[in-house]
């Protein structure tokens, strides 16, 4: 065999890895030729090998990446082995995940902050607020709610808010079944029977990305003095009326514009007119008993009075 | 693939290409402008008829906390990055 015929069968064998090394038997004088091209052909292949292993891993990690982004794996004919090295999609990717964090760090920073307001916010309402997850239990509170319902308890995380709210004692004090079913907030008024107490509650549902209702926020204003307050002018209204009632002269209160605003049924027979047909009307249309005819000299009589 | 800059707004015609090598050029144009387009002084539009790439790449350029205006052209879609871009999807 010819050197020229061994570089040939070579340079085959190089070309096709399946192929056999070259028979050094049939080299003849150039067999330690053949023996060393066998060995540079045998690290040829072995490279070969090392090289594809790297460029295999190398797209299972570009793909990998390109997965976390958000996007389908790279085609191998979309880039040749070569272009992929150049390209560097491994380092690009890199560089986009610094900006990435950096922007997560800093949106972070944002809700941080945001939540640091919510918190000042949520302590600093005069009323007591309440956190609810899907079971009704609780997940936070402001001081205000341990105050009206805390019974001396440290922690209420975790607790019903049926347990909590009035002791347990009143069920309408927690709409939450009524907001679930609705999905719209709820206004309710109800009353804790042990301390005597009234409470305006305010149930608002908190949804997930999906709008499905996830938590419940529950405010709870005590409005007891203002019950008491409306049931003080109530009573003072009822005896005012008993009063009036009682009184054997015709009597009829205006506002400081004439305009009635309170008969007794004696001025209703007096005047012939039933208090809800003149209630809110000026005085001196149906009342033309100071003036007579003249309706001016009427007016007059409720200006002086009401100076 | 052309990229030309003019009036501060880095034009990049990516037509014909699709994702995810659409992307990988526009990460590697965020990456490289980073500083410019942070800043306001430069702007990033990208020519592309491949409609994936309408998803990926304003998805990866918000979440580097970049504005992104997207809008559709008769035969191709323009995505523009920076800050002076009213974000946007058209």
């Amino acid at each position: 065999m010819t050197l020229q015929e061994i570089l040939h069968l070579a340079s085959q064998a190089v070309d096709d890895p399946t192929s056999s090394l070259l028979n050094t038997k049939d080299a003849g004088e150039f067999a330690s030729t053949a023996e060393f091209l066998n060995n540079l052909i045998q690290e040829n292949r072995s490279l070969r090998r090392h090289n594809e292993k790297t460029v295999t891993y190398l797209r299972q990690k570009i793909d990998q990446l390109l997965m976390v982004i958000g996007t389908i794996p790279l085609r191998p004919e979309e880039l040749d082995n070569d272009t992929l090295i150049n390209l560097d999609p491994i380092g690009i990717i890199a560089e986009s995940f610094i900006q990435i964090l950096e922007h997560l760090r800093q949106t972070n920073d944002e809700l941080e902050l945001a939540m640091d307001e919510i918190q000042a916010i949520f302590e600093s309402v005069g009323g007591g607020i309440l956190v609810l997850d899907n079971n009704k239990k609780i997940l936070s509170y402001n001081h205000k709610l341990l105050q009206m319902f805390g019974n001396q308890a440290n922690d209420l995380h975790g607790l019903s808010c049926k347990d909590v709210i009035c002791q347990g004692e009143k069920s309408g004090g927690c709409p939450f079944e009524e907001m679930m079913e609705t999905g719209q907030p709820v206004f309710e008024t109800t009353g804790c029977p042990r301390d005597n107490r009234f409470y305006s509650i305010v149930t608002t549902p908190v949804r997930d990305r999906s709008n499905k209702i996830v938590r419940a926020v529950l405010l709870y204003l005590d409005i007891t003095e203002l019950m008491e307050a409306k049931e003080a002018v109530a009573n003072e209204k009822e005896r005012l009326s008993l009063t009036l009632k009682s009184i054997a002269e015709g009597v009829v209160a205006t506002d400081k514009k004439g305009n009635i605003t309170l008969m007794n049924e004696v001025a209703s027979k007096l005047t012939g007119w039933r208090f809800d047909e003149i209630v809110g009307k000026t005085a001196c249309e149906f009342l033309n008993i100071f003036a007579g005819k003249n309706k001016d000299s009427c007016l007059g009589v409720f200006k002086k009075v009401l100076k | 693939m052309a990229q030309e800059t003019m009036q501060n707004i880095i034009h990049i015609d990516m037509r014909g290409q699709v994702c995810p090598a659409c992307l990988l050029v526009a990460m590697d144009n965020l990456n490289k402008h980073r500083e410019n387009l942070k800043s306001g002084r430069e702007n990033l539009c990208i020519k592309t008829d491949n409609r994936e790439a309408t998803t990926t790449i304003p998805t990866t350029a918000k979440n580097m906390g970049y504005p992104v205006k997207v809008k559709k052209k008769d035969t191709y879609y323009e995505i523009c990055v920076g800050s002076s871009m009213t974000e946007d999807n058209e």
